[in-house]
């Protein structure tokens, strides 16, 4: 059995078209995670919400169980709410602070089920003990919890009703460092137990191969990128993620002269972005047909997809020795 | 006062909204007063010596004393057991007339601020209209229209006056809509209707609870110059407007007939004005230590 997204579509809104998310293409099958991974106004949040029809696409079709999502009936869209769930990266202002953690918890069972009072606490407590929380939770509002403490309340919420898919929009990225390592791996024991699909979106590389199955890399509203996360990581092919991966710190006291990748500039407007490929003024191997043309994200190899005119002509593993050997 | 500050701030972070209440003065005294007025109120029938009606010609116009403590009117009744009994009307029509307004307005702010685009210009056209009339005017007109008597008042300045709800509630959930816990509660399914009910109208609960306390006294004054030029509540009603425009004929002779009341319904209004502004600084962030 394989749950199969597919993904096609460009945001224009008006008056200026923005163009968030534009022309991306990709599926995750079940029990897996993909991670996306781009700075911020690269378009990855849009896409998280566009998957779970939070926001209308402009046009394309995404694919839940091979069901259109964008032509839902009543039920169905019911159908694909209780299958659906998400995670925010601010915990606090997820929350509804005039709700009690119990309430919290209690809304999505009392609207896709008809469990009675004691079925739905002997649940509620169950999630919460899954997450690492227990009853005497219960009764406390999300001001009375710590940040960590919100984020399992987000993630028991998202959770409760086992669904299919899970977009978690970058879930870690406002929480201490020490928090985060837990969050990350109650995600990935949750997934393993309930055979969860995660959609893991973040700005950090490094949490996103710590989590993930494939990584799709965006640079202003386009795939640059998107593989399997050892091959991402090793045998990367687009200057943006060689840049992005240079940019790691490497704790190795012996490693002095490490050569980066470093690019000047700001990210392109998405309201005008450049033409040719969006990544061209910023790009250090940029040459006269990156300006005029705009790369295609073309099967480099096998599950390797790259956006880049000279994807077959640069060879980035010296420059990567000092991380892979790291991460091997 | 920086200790003061900093004890605020203490008390805010920690979430103890009643214990930073108690820390303004002004607000406390409001309270008090109020408190001394719902009293009154509550406890008129022990507490007046005569009832509010009991005509007494022997005794028509006397000064305050012992036994008329706020003197005696023109019909020989007292003027304390009426003003204590006029503070029974004066709340509950304060009060009746909140929970109109805010019926009306809370609602139409909800539904403006969250649907937006042509619901929103059409609510908000109309709460512009109703902003732009004075209200007083506009009160009598409709007080006209329905007749005399306090329910029909309460109607009247309900009716003028709930504009104010629609802006608070307005402004507030589109500040509230654009919050995570709003597109979490769509992913979860909620209804529009159960995103408004419960995740945007308990949060704009604050807010509301000033505007209502702010909202009180003007609805008291609305109500008893309606009485006062007739329309409201009819005599004998112990209503402080009435007795000021039967008073108004003596008031050289026996002033005491329209100072007590008057003095009341400042009292009243006062309380509730002290109160509220205490309760906006404790409630809205906004404008706290700001």
């Amino acid at each position: 059995m394989k749950k199969y997204f597919e993904f096609k579509k460009g945001i224009f809104s008006k008056p200026q078209y923005i163009r968030a998310v534009d022309g991306v293409s990709f599926s995750v099958n079940k029990g897996t995670t993909l991670g996306v991974v781009g700075e911020s106004g690269s378009g990855k949040t849009t896409l998280g919400l566009t998957i779970l029809r939070l926001i209308e696409p402009t046009s394309g079709i995404i694919l839940f169980n091979g069901r259109d999502i964008m032509h839902l009936n009543r039920d169905e869209l019911k159908w694909f709410r209780r299958s659906t769930g998400i995670v925010f990266q601010d915990p606090y202002s997820s929350l509804n602070p005039r709700m009690r953690v119990k309430e919290i918890l209690e809304r999505p069972l009392k609207i896709h089920t008809d469990y009675d009072e004691k079925t739905r606490s002997e649940i509620i407590v169950k999630t919460l003990e899954e997450v690492g929380l227990s009853e005497e939770h219960l009764m406390r509002y999300p001001h009375e919890l710590s940040g960590g403490q919100q984020q399992r309340v987000a993630i028991a919420r998202a959770i409760i009703l086992k669904p299919l898919l899970v977009v978690l929009d970058e879930p870690t990225s406002s929480l201490d460092v020490s928090v985060q390592a837990q969050i990350l791996n109650l995600l990935l024991d949750l997934q393993s137990k309930h055979e969860l699909t995660y959609i893991f979106i973040t700005h950090d590389l490094l949490t996103a191969r710590h989590i993930s199955d494939y990584i799709m890399v965006m640079y202003a509203g386009k795939v640059v990128e998107y593989s399997t996360t050892r091959e991402v990581f090793t045998n990367t092919k687009h200057p943006y993620t060689l840049s992005l991966l240079s940019s790691i710190p490497i704790p190795d006291p012996k490693l002095k002269s490490r050569r980066r990748i470093e690019i000047t500039g700001e990210p392109p407007s998405p309201l005008n972005p450049p033409k040719g490929c969006r990544f061209h003024p910023r790009c250090p191997y940029a040459i006269e047909m990156c300006k005029l043309k705009e790369p295609e994200l073309l099967e480099y190899s096998k599950e390797h997809f790259v956006a880049c005119h000279r994807a077959s002509e640069l060879d980035f593993t010296e420059l990567l020795k000092d991380i892979t050997s790291f991460f091997a | 006062m920086i200790r003061l500050i900093s004890e605020r701030i203490k008390l805010l972070s920690n979430n103890e909204t009643f214990k930073l209440f108690l820390t303004y003065k002004r607000g406390i005294i409001g309270l008090l007063l109020l408190s001394l007025m719902v009293f009154l109120a509550l406890t008129a029938d022990f507490i007046a010596p005569k009832k509010f009606d009991e005509v007494d010609p022997s005794s028509r116009l006397l000064p305050p004393s012992i036994k008329y403590l706020f003197g005696t009117d023109h019909l020989g009744r007292d003027v304390f057991s009426r003003v204590i009994y006029g503070a029974r009307i004066a709340l509950w029509v304060g009060l009746l007339v909140v929970l109109v307004e805010a019926g009306i307005g809370v609602p139409l702010g909800l539904l403006a601020g969250f649907y937006g685009g042509r619901v929103d210009k059409f609510i908000s056209a109309i709460t512009d209209l109703i902003w732009a009339f004075p209200p007083i005017v506009l009160a009598l007109a409709i007080v006209t229209i329905l007749g005399p008597g306090l329910t029909n008042v309460v109607v009247a300045v309900a009716v003028v006056s709930w504009a104010p709800y629609t802006r608070v509630v307005r402004a507030k959930t589109l500040s509230i809509i654009s919050r995570e816990f709003i597109i979490a509660a769509r992913a979860i399914g909620e209804s529009s209707f159960s995103i408004m009910l419960r995740y945007i109208l308990p949060n704009t609960l604050p807010p509301i609870i000033v505007l209502a306390t702010l909202t009180i006294p003007s609805a008291i004054l609305y109500t008893t110059a309606l009485s006062f030029l007739g329309f409201g509540a009819q005599p004998p009603t112990p209503d402080w407007g009435l007795m000021l425009s039967e008073g108004r004929d003596y008031i050289f002779k026996a002033p005491w007939c329209c100072v007590f009341p008057g003095l009341f319904i400042t009292l009243t209004a006062l309380s509730f004005n002290l109160l509220g502004d205490a309760l906006r600084e404790v409630l809205d962030p906004k404008l706290r230590y700001g």
